[in-house]
């Protein structure tokens, strides 16, 4: 149960049949077929994880879809019985789970984050775009946040402003250096620009050609938008990135040649401090935090799912019990009650077991400080304790945001 | 039982009148009767069956009715020729109408009247072939023998097909079938005529229709045509061969039959089947079915024999009598006559073609105008619709012609039905058009449609004959499940393939130029309109919606210069008109929700470029000082120094309005990469941002020279070009503006640009007199150390700070014209002293405010909602907090830690803060230095109340 999200998802040979087709209708800048490296840029995946998902290798299945995504292909994982998610099919239940736990949601699935969407929509979208950097924990939905905005570049910005938001995954290998970023961002403003190259690739070291590309770009009216994941990427190749932070502060600042839309698990400010740095990078974005998530809208994604059925209360208190709103453990603790047909008592048992290495990843992500603090269950620093309920860890009446996080903490030495 | 005789009678009048007018219908009573229920229809080779396997008596009478009622004249014919026994003639043309009607019952029953007009001029014809059968005829014993034998093929063919029918072996069946009707054809001429010729002609011609007929199943109209055009070439190259192999039999055979009629009855017989090949629908048969008819006739009448050339166009093309009596119609019940006897014109539609005729080979007067005002009312939008795809999916020309004028008229209609906002967007979307009147249109017609019942004997509501609305012929397409469907794709197919989704991508062409030109920008104001309605702030959304009526108020003007004719412009003028009032409609309604919800004018992060003028306030007094200092005689190099976020970037950008004209303001970002890869990067980039910067002020500086040029010798290329620049501003200088310029001492340090840059300015500032130089950053040149003051030795430092009260009380105060918030009293004064009037502090905590505002409903700031804004300020200004928590605390960590002690320490005011150790000392002055804490009297301070409020609640120790 659960186990085969580790060993990754397997697409069907239709599937794959369907992705090499797709991929042998996209054109890139040279109007050549598109390559797996193309690929891999565009859906933010590692060039050898396309390969091997391609060549119907394991993968796993936030790159699957990713791929799929990307090629505008419905993912079919292979049907195996070893596979199957749910342990079997109970009368009167669908075999399908609604919910969706580890892995970031599909924008039509996405719930909530209002205040957020506001703050990055007065952001990009405002009459001067600006950046956000949006921070929050591991797993707490800043990936499906971003694929939510360039689902939906007219929710943020007019129209008429021609947003073009180009993202990138800096955990990936092709954009893992500025260089590579440049080339990214190249690419995705050719794939969105129907082909039209900024600048050419040869020209990615010369800065005063990317510089002419996107004025170009600005001085046509186009807004563009540079959405990165995985910020924290660049603490692994720092000695590549020592200059870069100041030149892109000065084209999306001062040159006004787009805005950045930054996801990161801690505030640019503090990474910076943290990696020795002191470029006012920072400096131009303003920091939205996704925390919980609002109660009506976890409740909301929890009865959605439930399509039907009606939650009760007690469901719904046993959930927030164990998933205080946090997003990925509200779809766990859902997905694992709709798994064991509504049963609290081993839905319950099978979370514990679920969540145990992602609570585990959560306490480690903490700072001395911040793990002092949830030691005390929310007494100390009153700083550290309003930072750690901004984050959606400590609950505004000073309880761990899940019961089961707190025997975690109280078996933490 | 008088129903039922009625009905009986009514039903043998459309089987006549269908026959003749309406074939389709006819063919859709054959398929009703046969017993075939839509949902159970059975597939295969037989799913066409014709009564010859499937006997409907009700049918069958009805027929046979028909056709006795057609064969009277015949019989009275017969009855006065006093030849009794030439009512054998009668049976036998009766059992050949029967015979065709098997198959063709169309044809079937229009064949009496030739027969009837032959033996009205020729009553001893019959008479004449009876006596000549036996000569030519085949042996008896031969004909006997051949039609047995294709009997067998026929027979054992048909059987086992059944069986492998029944086994599901469609295609093989079709096969044998396919193949023993072949063989039969074959063996039966053979024996029969003893000529291969014929025998291979015949055969091949029965097999190549057989052919078409089982593509035809499953193909579209266009492969039906062309299986009955290549069957027709076939026909005819036959004919032609027979006409070599013995032309005088041929000849014989068709002038036998020509010569006894005259020259009425011949035309009349031309007419007939003229008429009757009319249902082929093609378009050049009639031209070719004339030429034919003039030459049969040519050898008997001669020049008269012309005459069959527009009898049989005439027919043909159905100008008698369907175009006739429905031009009457389509003429009489105009809109004007309808209007005045308050009818209502569409009522009309249905005595006109498609219903009367579905021979329509010109257009009507009136007719798509008829068709299009069916669009424009709920109750007959679906009589029209309906109507319109009857037209589609006929080939005649006369209904395209009519859908293709009555198609734009039509979405002119429907675009301005819209109703309210929602209708609107969803009008032009194609995948998820909710059309606008269909739905509950649609459930009446599926109603109907679900419980139709073909079977007349066990239904419970049968199909009543005298409704001939009845709308469940055409309207398969719309989407059962849903209940509704999208209009635009059903009468614009081309769009039902287009994917409304796709980004940047325009509709397809529909053929039509005032669809092709209105609908994209009606698509594309309807995106808009969405996009609108997502703005952040009600604020915004009024402004999108504003911006969109005013191009709408501007459409009609533009039109003529897309193409489109006035009349065209005047059809679509409604629709404009309608969507502008809707959207002025949603406006007054953004109004009235947002009570006046606030657009967020202030911005913080980014540098305010000139295009935000409006909220770049003050540093006038400042602009003034540089002008004063530029111009002095010893032209200083100027410094322009101050905290980070205290506004230099924004002044530096907004100097051109600040400064006077005759003082042109270049702006050099030196954090941009390439200007400090290399001197010869620096140098090539201070002349683009010359070139750039006096363009601007529209001044027409010398070409820049090649990148190359600077690389290989920078400083020479850059005095060169400077020598040819200077000259051409006249009495204009040049204030070069270096923002960020301690980078330069990071490029030196780490070799990418030399010492010589700093002799090459300081050679620019002595000798080029047109150029001063400004220098902006976070330190002064006496702490980047002794390299650069003594380089630069007439330096006049400027400190840029905190704003006047006044201009931050203007910034707070009028951020924006229409900005209308209002501060309670005391609250502008509280935010100037929490900010210190701090440029950054300002725009943040105004955007917070304005946020919480809208947030919280209100226009007017409160205490309680500023003590909202300042805590959503510090979680969105936490990058400002933190730079200044971590780096104007100290330089070594130490120093760090001692400095953020001490503002806590000051935060909490803990007094007196011990100094005395090395690094808090160091700490201690970096904070005076850097405005982050003063001397207050005997004690230190925070500056800023705000940060010394995040100090004590949001600062962590690193």
């Amino acid at each position: 149960m659960g186990e085969t999200r580790d060993r990754g998802v397997l697409a069907s040979a239709e599937c794959i049949q369907e992705l090499k087709e797709a991929q042998a209708r996209q054109r890139n800048a040279e109007g050549k077929v598109w390559t797996q490296t193309d690929i891999a840029i565009e859906s933010g995946v590692d060039d050898k994880t396309v390969s091997r998902f391609l060549n119907r290798t394991r993968v796993d299945e936030k790159s699957a879809i990713a791929i799929c995504q990307t090629l505008g292909v419905k993912f079919d994982a292979e049907s195996n019985p070893q596979d199957t998610k749910i342990e079997s099919d109970r009368t009167g239940q669908l075999s399908m789970n609604p919910f969706i736990y580890g892995d970031p949601v599909p924008p039509e699935k996405f719930y909530g984050r209002r205040q957020a969407i506001l703050e990055v929509k007065n952001r990009i979208g405002a009459i001067a775009s600006q950046s956000v950097n949006i921070v929050g924990l591991r797993r707490m939905g800043k990936t499906s946040l971003l694929r939510y905005i360039r689902s939906n570049p007219t929710e943020f910005i007019q129209a008429e402003r021609q947003p073009l938001i180009v993202s990138l995954d800096l955990q990936s290998n092709p954009v893992s250096t500025p260089a590579g970023i440049v080339e990214g961002l190249r690419r995705g403003i050719i794939m969105r620009q129907q082909g039209k190259e900024p600048w050419k690739q040869d020209e990615n070291d010369d800065d005063w050609a990317v510089q002419d590309g996107l004025e170009a770009l600005r001085d046509r009216g186009v807004r563009l938008i540079v959405m990165l994941d995985e910020f924290e990427a660049i603490a692994s190749r720092l000695e590549q990135f020592q200059g870069w932070g100041e030149d892109w502060r000065s084209k999306a600042s001062t040159q006004g040649l787009f805005s950045l839309v930054v996801a990161s698990k801690r505030p640019i400010s503090e990474m910076y401090q943290g990696l020795g740095l002191t470029s006012p990078f920072g400096n131009i974005f303003s920091t939205t935090i996704l925390g919980g998530l609002e109660r009506e809208a976890w409740q909301k994604l929890v009865r959605d799912g439930f399509a039907g059925s009606k939650v009760s209360a007690e469901t719904l208190d046993w959930i927030d019990e164990l998933a205080g709103g946090l997003p990925l453990y509200v779809q766990m603790a859902a997905a694992l009650l709709w798994q064991e047909s509504g049963d609290l008592m081993r839905a319950e048992a099978a979370f514990r077991m679920q969540a145990e290495p992602r609570l585990r990843e959560l306490w480690q992500g903490l700072s001395e400080a911040e793990q002092g603090v949830v030691r005390q269950l929310g007494d100390g620093d009153r700083a550290v304790v309003e930072q750690l309920q901004r984050f959606g860890v400590i609950r505004a009446d000073g309880r761990l945001f899940s019961r089961v996080f707190a025997e975690l903490v109280r078996g933490q030495k | 039982m008088n129903r039922e005789v009625s009905r009986f009678l009514l039903e043998s009048w459309q089987l006549f009148y269908w026959s003749f007018f309406c074939p389709s219908l006819l063919q859709q009573r054959i398929n009703e009767w046969l017993k075939k229920r839509r949902k159970e229809q059975r597939k295969g080779i037989f799913a066409n069956s014709t009564f010859l396997f499937e006997i409907n008596f009700y049918f069958t009478f009805q027929y046979l009715f028909v056709l006795a009622i057609l064969s009277l004249p015949m019989a009275i014919f017969v009855s006065l020729s006093g030849r009794g026994w030439n009512w054998l003639f009668v049976m036998l043309s009766q059992s050949l109408l029967m015979g065709l009607g098997f198959s063709l019952p169309g044809i079937g029953l229009w064949i009496p009247l030739p027969f009837v007009a032959i033996y009205s001029q020729q009553s001893d014809l019959f008479d004449k072939s009876l006596q000549n059968s036996p000569l030519v005829l085949a042996p008896l014993s031969h004909l006997l023998f051949g039609v047995g034998v294709a009997f067998l093929f026929l027979f054992s063919g048909f059987s086992l097909a059944l069986i492998l029918q029944k086994k599901s072996y469609e295609s093989l069946a079709h096969h044998i079938f396919w193949i023993s009707n072949g063989l039969s054809v074959l063996f039966g001429t053979w024996i029969v005529t003893r000529d291969w010729f014929i025998t291979i002609s015949l055969s091949g011609f029965i097999s190549f229709i057989q052919f078409g007929a089982w593509n035809q199943r499953e193909s579209d109209d266009s492969a039906r045509k062309m299986v009955i055009n290549a069957a027709l070439l076939v026909f005819f190259c036959i004919l032609l061969l027979l006409w070599i192999h013995d032309p005088l039999i041929a000849a014989k055979k068709i002038l036998v039959i020509i010569s006894c009629l005259s020259l009425p009855w011949f035309l009349f017989v031309c007419g007939l089947i003229s008429f009757e090949c009319a249902k082929l629908k093609q378009i050049l048969l009639g031209i070719l079915i004339a030429v034919i008819f003039v030459a049969i006739g040519w050898t008997k009448f001669n020049l008269d024999a012309l005459w069959a050339f527009p009898v049989s166009l005439i027919c043909y093309y159905r100008i008698f009598p369907d175009y006739l009596l429905a031009c009457f119609i389509s003429l009489v019940f105009n809109q004007s006559l309808c209007k005045w006897l308050s009818l209502n014109s569409a009522s009309f539609l249905t005595k006109l073609p498609p219903y009367t005729s579905e021979f329509l080979w010109f257009p009507l007067p009136n007719h798509s105008q008829i068709l299009a005002d069916t669009f424009r009312q709920k109750n007959t939008i679906l009589l029209g619709l309906r109507t319109f795809q009857k037209m589609q999916d006929s080939s005649i020309p006369g209904f395209k012609l009519t859908i293709q004028k009555a198609l734009a008229p039509i979405v002119a209609y429907r675009f301005a039905d819209v109703r309210t906002t929602a209708e609107l967007i969803d009008s032009v979307k194609i995948r998820n058009l909710g059309d606008l009147s269909l739905n509950y249109l649609s459930m009446y017609a599926y109603r109907d449609f679900c419980e139709m019942d073909f079977d007349l004997s066990d239904d419970p509501i049968p199909y009543d004959p005298y409704d001939d609305l009845s709308p469940y012929l055409y309207l398969d397409t719309i989407d059962p499940v849903t209940l509704s469907h999208p209009l635009l794709p059903l009468i614009i197919p081309s769009l039902d393939e287009f994917n409304l989704d796709t980004e940047f991508s325009a509709p397809p062409k529909s053929g039509n130029i005032e669809i092709d030109t209105l609908f994209p920008i009606l698509q594309q104001t309807a995106r808009d309109t969405t996009a609108a309605l997502k703005g952040g702030s009600s604020a915004l959304r009024e402004r999108g919606l504003e911006r969109l009526v005013d191009q709408l108020k501007k459409l009609p003007d533009h039109l003529p210069g897309l193409g489109l004719k006035p009349q065209a412009v005047k059809r679509w003028q409604p629709a404009i008109e309608r969507w502008q009032h809707i959207l002025e409609l949603e406006i007054a309604e953004q109004q009235k929700t947002s009570q006046g919800e606030l657009l967020n004018p202030f911005q913080f992060g980014n540098p305010l470029r000139p295009d935000r003028a409006a909220i770049f306030k003050g540093r006038q007094d400042f602009a003034d000082r540089l002008v004063r200092l530029i111009l002095d005689r010893n032209r200083p190099t100027l410094v322009l120094h101050g905290p980070r976020r205290a506004g230099k970037t924004s002044f530096l950008l907004n100097l051109p309005r600040l400064l006077p004209s005759d003082l042109v303001p270049i702006y050099l970002d030196m954090q941009q990469g390439s200007m400090t890869a290399s001197e010869g990067d620096f140098c090539y980039g201070l002349v683009r941002a010359i070139d750039r910067d006096t363009r601007s002020q529209g001044l027409q500086l010398p070409p820049i020279p090649s990148r190359q040029d600077f690389y290989t010798r920078p400083y020479p290329a850059l005095q060169d070009w400077l020598d040819l620049a200077l000259p051409k501003l006249g009495e204009r200088r040049l204030l070069l503006n270096l923002d960020e310029f301690e980078k330069i001492g990071s490029a030196i340090k780490d070799g990418r640009i030399s010492e010589r840059l700093f002799d090459q300015l300081r050679s620019m500032i002595q000798h080029y007199d047109r150029l001063g130089f400004l220098f902006s950053g976070v330190q002064t040149l006496e702490e980047l150390g002794p390299r650069w003051s003594n380089y630069f030795i007439s330096v006049v430092p400027m400190e840029m700070h905190y704003l006047e009260p006044h201009e931050a009380e203007d910034l707070l105060l009028h951020p924006d014209p229409e900005f209308t918030l209002q501060y309670d009293t005391g609250i502008v004064e509280e935010i100037l002293q929490l900010t210190r009037c701090q440029p950054y502090l300002l725009q943040l905590i105004g955007s917070a405010i304005v946020n919480q505002a809208n947030l919280q409903h209100t226009q007017l700031a409160t205490t309680a909602l500023l003590q909202s804004a300042i805590q959503s300020a510090f979680t969105n200004g936490e990058p400002y907090f933190t730079n200044i928590w971590t780096e104007f605390t100290g330089i070594t960590p130490a120093e760090v830690t001692a400095g953020q002690q001490i503002l806590i320490a000051l935060a909490q005011r803990n007094f007196p803060v011990e100094t005395s150790d090395e690094s808090t000392a160091a700490a201690r002055r970096r904070l005076l230095r850097y405005h982050v804490i003063e001397r207050g009297g005997d004690i230190d301070k925070i500056e800023i109340p705000l940060f010394e409020q995040w100090v004590r609640e949001r600062s962590i120790e690193s």
